[in-house]
């Protein structure tokens, strides 16, 4: 029962592998995601002012973007927008663009795994360890693009 | 009569001021205003996060994700919300719900909550009076804690009491196997033990539902 019995070598290896992954939420552990799931609901953490802002911007942003309803106004184009014109290539010619910020690329998944591969199963394993990592590149990126991602980031 | 009970038990927050505050938040929102917008999802994303997304999806990562997406079907579905007099975040939270179900049938691993009992809590949510914030956020802390005490309470006492120590009070290692009279190598075991036994308990409820 429980601790009594002596542990396989298997189970050796697996209760390693979870106190590892404990302690680095970057290892890729189903059974730490669990008990990190019995921690987020016993006692949820807050959430912190970057993501809080990140999201609001992000989905404010959204709306700028999309196309309202609404009265459309007919602009004759003139000298007005010949001015508006030059005045942009004006602004352009005399600003240096501001850098891009450095994003994830598309690239190997190899160096997401360093442990050798089982002959047989884990494929679910190893396709959400893939999903999680490109998760997390995908939210940094949109982190880098609003201009909000954290000082210490890569 | 009740939502002056229901006022009086979250604290009596639901100022008449604070609301009429709010509404014309939402009435300048829905004319389109961002700084109003901004202003309502800044004051209710947090509870959103920490008493709604997080506990059902479990981890932080989904729960900022479904968070995102809750802010941008708001700022999409803004025109449809028609006040009601507990204010705004009851609209939230079933738009935030419903994030949460599509969050849960897309992952693969076990967590708390099925996607069916959020939905059982949406179709509830349509039905009952709807609650203001404070308690609103309180009953769902308490669900959440109540989740995992029955959880909990499917697997061997020890195991529990390993898990109840070492994750949800957050003592080191080697104090939980000290109080438990194992070593921490043998703790280890004990901890991957029970967390096996709760998956096991969790999947054998999940198909009986």
């Amino acid at each position: 029962m429980t601790d009594e019995l002596e542990p396989t070598e298997e189970e050796i290896r697996e209760s390693q592998r979870l106190r590892e992954a404990l302690e680095d939420p970057s290892k890729d552990s189903p059974d730490a995601d669990l008990l990190r799931a019995v921690q987020s609901a016993a006692n949820p953490k807050t959430l912190d002012r970057v993501s809080l802002d990140a999201a609001v911007e992000s989905s404010l942003s959204r709306r700028g973007n999309k196309p309202r309803g609404g009265v459309v106004i007919r602009v004759v184009f003139g000298a007005g927008a010949l001015l508006a014109a030059a005045a942009a290539i004006v602004f352009m010619v005399g600003h240096e663009p501001s850098p891009a910020p450095e994003l994830a690329r598309a690239r190997s998944t190899q160096s997401l795994f360093k442990e050798r591969f089982e002959t047989q199963g884990g494929e679910s394993a190893r396709i959400d360890r893939i999903a999680m990592a490109r998760a997390a590149d995908l939210r940094d990126n949109h982190y880098a693009r609003w201009g909000v991602r954290d000082r210490g980031h890569r | 009569m009740v939502g002056r009970m229901q006022r009086r038990e979250a604290g009596d927050r639901s100022d008449p001021n604070d609301l009429e505050a709010e509404r014309l938040l939402v009435t300048k929102a829905q004319a389109g205003d961002r700084v109003a917008m901004g202003e309502l999802l800044r004051k209710y994303g947090p509870a959103l996060y920490s008493s709604v997304l997080l506990p059902r999806l479990g981890s932080d990562a989904a729960a900022k994700d479904a968070l995102s997406e809750t802010f941008a079907k708001v700022v999409e579905r803004i025109d449809r919300f028609q006040w009601q007099n507990v204010g705004f975040y009851p609209w939230l939270r079933t738009v935030a719900l419903r994030i949460a179900i599509d969050a849960l049938r897309a992952r693969k691993r076990t967590v708390l909550w099925e996607a069916e009992d959020i939905q059982r809590e949406v179709d509830a949510s349509q039905t009952t009076t709807p609650l203001d914030q404070a308690l609103q956020e309180r009953r769902d802390r308490e669900a959440a804690r109540t989740r995992v005490d029955a959880a909990l309470k499917k697997i061997n006492p020890r195991y529990a009491q390993a898990i109840r120590m070492r994750v949800i009070e957050e003592k080191p290692r080697d104090e939980v196997a000290a109080d438990l009279g194992v070593t921490p190598a043998t703790f280890d075991v004990l901890l991957h033990r029970a967390t096996a036994a709760l998956r096991k308990a969790l999947q054998e409820e999940n198909r009986h539902d």
